[in-house]
């Protein structure tokens, strides 16, 4: 089995391949890919009435596809318009002070019945639903990461993961 | 895996997203969509003080694009295992802390993870906020042993 590198321990912080004007470790696009994929909750930053809202969702990255399900609401309404939203996911480590990351940014779309069907098959299985919920889709046309704090502290080998 | 049909979303109480919002260190903060570019969210540090989230911020195009406009706060906690969380959004008008005094005081409470100098102190006057959670009920145990 390919060995997984879990990103949410520290010491598999992501690398930079920069700096941006303020100092912060720059992610490279497939970096950020990566990390979107490994992710299962991330938050969905849009606009509703004039207002920005965000809100976690369950999703699963499908080739540069975020798939998610909605129940009625604001996220459907959005997606419905096809309107610009964000999925941002990111971890921090709060004794070092580091973390990282990513924004993808793309349009809402809600999948007909048959992408429906073929995205039944993905494995995705939302925490909570309640009522009768539609697949989402993001399509990521941009995406971009951040990492900060300092480089892995050389391990002791007590905390390597073992795969 | 616990199954999902033994889990409920529970909407959380103010006082309960005030509390939930004062342990976090870490907002993820949103800029609307403007006619040029899409929503935006950034996680930032911030405190809470008598209703009023305040975030540091540079002279970069982040303060330009939330000064005087409507801007949310989300925090959450997940529990990868049990597949449940909490999350909480505040809304509200972003307006930078001009007073010299108060601006100083602020600096110093909020503490920045990133680099960069960050000398400016914006303030989210709280109007709205709105909190839900996964309630797990546990099936009592049945006596079997399953292990």
């Amino acid at each position: 089995m390919t060995p997984r590198i879990d990103h949410r321990h520290w010491s598999h912080a992501p690398e930079p391949v920069g700096k941006d004007d303020h100092g912060l470790g720059v992610l490279a696009e497939d970096t950020c890919l990566s990390l979107l994929g490994s992710e299962a909750v991330g938050r969905l930053g849009f606009s509703a009435g004039g207002l920005p809202v965000i809100y976690p969702v369950n999703f699963f990255l499908d080739e540069r596809s975020v798939v998610f399900r909605s129940e009625p609401g604001q996220k459907l309404e959005a997606a419905a318009h096809n309107s610009v939203a964000c999925l941002e996911v990111d971890h921090f480590d709060t004794m070092n002070h580091a973390g990282w990351s990513v924004l993808a940014t793309g349009r809402l779309s809600i999948a007909d019945a048959d992408r429906a069907e073929a995205l039944a098959r993905l494995p995705l299985s939302p925490w909570a639903l309640d009522e009768p919920s539609r697949f989402i889709e993001l399509e990521v046309e941009l995406i971009s990461g951040r990492v900060v704090g300092p480089h892995p502290r050389p391990t002791s080998g007590l905390d390597t993961p073992s795969s | 895996m616990v199954p999902s049909a033994d889990r409920e979303l529970v909407t959380l109480e103010r006082d309960e997203c005030l509390a939930l919002l004062d342990l976090e260190p870490i907002g993820r903060l949103a800029c609307a969509s403007t006619p040029g570019e899409g929503p935006e969210v950034v996680p930032v540090n911030f405190s809470l003080r008598n209703g009023i989230v305040r975030f540091r911020t540079g002279d970069g195009e982040l303060l330009q694009r939330v000064l005087d406009q409507p801007v949310s706060l989300e925090v959450d906690r997940f529990d990868w295992y049990h597949r449940t969380g909490w999350s909480v959004l505040v809304s509200g008008r972003a307006t930078l802390v001009t007073d010299s005094e108060e601006r100083e005081l602020h600096e110093g409470r909020i503490q920045t993870w990133a680099p960069g100098a960050r000398p400016h102190v914006v303030a989210i006057d709280v109007a709205t906020i709105s909190g839900r959670r996964i309630e797990l009920h546990q099936r009592p145990l049945d006596g079997a042993g399953y292990l």
